[in-house]
């Protein structure tokens, strides 16, 4: 079984493909790009497909009327809007950045 | 693990550039045992920031590190740059002026990882420094970084970027990336181009480096603004330059060849391998060949997948054209004394003639 966190690096809905970025959630494998096909991605997933979205990509074997065959499951991550309590966190956090600012000397 | 042998005399200059493919970092050693560190990335065997690590393997103390740039808050560009900062407590933290704003401090906020697990990008480790220390010190055009008396000469650090318009260029492409409320968390935005990074002049008494960072070419904002503005063209050329955005065409602006820098100086820079984007090109090897013979680049390596073949094989039938991140890691080492002529060129690990 493989099992991949992908990140979306760019999507090409006119060639079909999105651009990605693989983790191997199993094993020490390093991360490698790749081209996956728009027609992997289920319908209702397809509106969360851009740049950016985080997706699973696990591959195993499943056993199907006495025989063995490969098959592969790719979902995207759904995520939360922003509350309103981590936008006050937020404005807390860039005062506090912001008020850490001491600016260079300039050349004349 | 790489073997980079001794450090620079007190008397000679040095620009390391490291690079794993995707990533950057440069150390320079700017003479009697003072250092600038620019950017961070991961050495692969060290597991730790590659300039940081290169440091403590040549018997560099950490004290003698003076100031820490974070040219911009690209991921290439500031993996590990929290633990470098924490490693060298004493050196000042200097990022991009475009930050000394709360709009865009808000922007690293939002994409710090508190809110947004996995999806911050370079935002978290810039705000992690942020968080830890007690002052940053914004740099834009003609700020003067550092400067001290080294070897009896006056050696000093100047930003040539970002020049005043690209800022607020930047706060007006930022303001549609701001969080909202009830608008779905989503991965930080790759904000191109870059016309927010900081590039560094470093005059060193009698000749000069340039590090270009990736800032890339624009009449207003990018490298054209830089190049005709009078107090850049009147900063000493550079025999040493780190070609800007991985020498791609996009960060390319022939006057820099004939203002900034001396006929055929030493030129480094590192690739950038990332989904279809791969830098540099051909075209942009031969570009940059053509302006100066002596030209390195810090890995070289072959990005064919890494992986057993049956795994291969199966994630093939999913995903075409795959490719390693960071398949070899390399650095390419300039060291010059001081008075002369020329700079000597070691290559490391994957590192090689462009």
């Amino acid at each position: 079984m493989q099992v991949w966190e992908g990140t979306v690096l760019g999507v090409n809905r006119e060639a079909g493909v999105m651009q990605v970025l693989l983790d191997a959630k199993i094993g020490q494998m390093p991360r490698h790009t790749g081209e996956v096909d728009l027609e992997w991605v289920s319908e209702q997933d397809k509106d969360l497909v851009r740049s950016g979205a985080v997706f699973y990509l696990t591959l195993f074997k499943r056993t199907r009327q006495g025989s063995i065959e490969n098959s592969q499951e790719l979902r995207f991550r759904r995520r939360p809007s922003w509350s309103a309590a981590q936008l006050k966190q937020i404005e807390d956090d860039a005062a506090l950045l912001y008020s850490k600012m001491r600016p260079l000397p300039t050349s004349a | 693990m790489i073997q980079y042998g001794s450090p620079p005399a007190i008397d000679e200059i040095e620009v390391t550039l490291f690079g794993p493919g995707y990533g950057e970092a440069i150390a320079v050693h700017l003479g009697e045992g003072a250092w600038l560190l620019v950017d961070s990335c991961i050495d692969p065997a060290a597991k730790a920031p590659a300039s940081g690590a290169y440091l403590e393997q040549i018997g560099v103390d950490a004290s003698q590190v003076r100031s820490i740039v974070a040219s911009h808050w690209h991921d290439d560009h500031v993996r590990g740059i929290s633990k470098l900062a924490a490693r060298h407590p004493n050196a000042d933290f200097v990022i991009s002026a475009v930050f000394n704003d709360r709009s865009t401090a808000a922007f690293l906020a939002a994409y710090s990882g508190a809110s947004s697990a996995g999806l911050a990008r370079g935002a978290k480790e810039l705000f992690e420094v942020s968080r830890a220390r007690n002052t940053l010190f914004p740099a834009s055009h003609r700020s003067n970084i550092l400067e001290v008396v080294l070897n009896a000469r006056n050696v000093r650090v100047t930003a040539l970027s970002p020049v005043p318009a690209a800022y607020f260029q930047f706060l007006t492409h930022l303001a549609q990336y701001m969080p909202r409320r009830n608008q779905a968390i989503n991965h930080a935005p790759q904000l191109r181009p870059n016309f927010e990074a900081v590039t560094l002049h470093i005059d060193i008494g009698d000749d000069a480096v340039l590090l270009g960072a990736d800032l890339e070419e624009h009449d207003r904002f990018g490298w054209s603004a830089v190049v005709a503005d009078q107090w850049s063209a009147a900063r000493r050329p550079a025999t040493a330059y780190k070609v800007a955005h991985h020498g791609s065409y996009t960060g390319n602006c022939p006057q820099v060849w004939v203002v900034l820098l001396k006929q055929y100086p030493v030129a480094c820079l590192t690739p950038f391998t990332l989904g279809e984007l791969r830098l540099p090109t051909d075209a942009d090897k031969g570009r940059v060949k053509g302006n100066t013979p002596y030209a390195y680049i810090s890995s070289g390596a072959s990005r064919r997948p890494d992986m057993d073949s049956r795994q291969l094989k199966r994630l093939g039938d999913i995903c075409r054209k795959l490719a390693q991140v960071d398949a070899g890691f390399g650095a390419v080492r300039l060291r010059k004394q001081l008075g002369a002529p020329s700079w000597r060129v070691e290559l490391f690990g994957a590192a090689q003639a462009l």
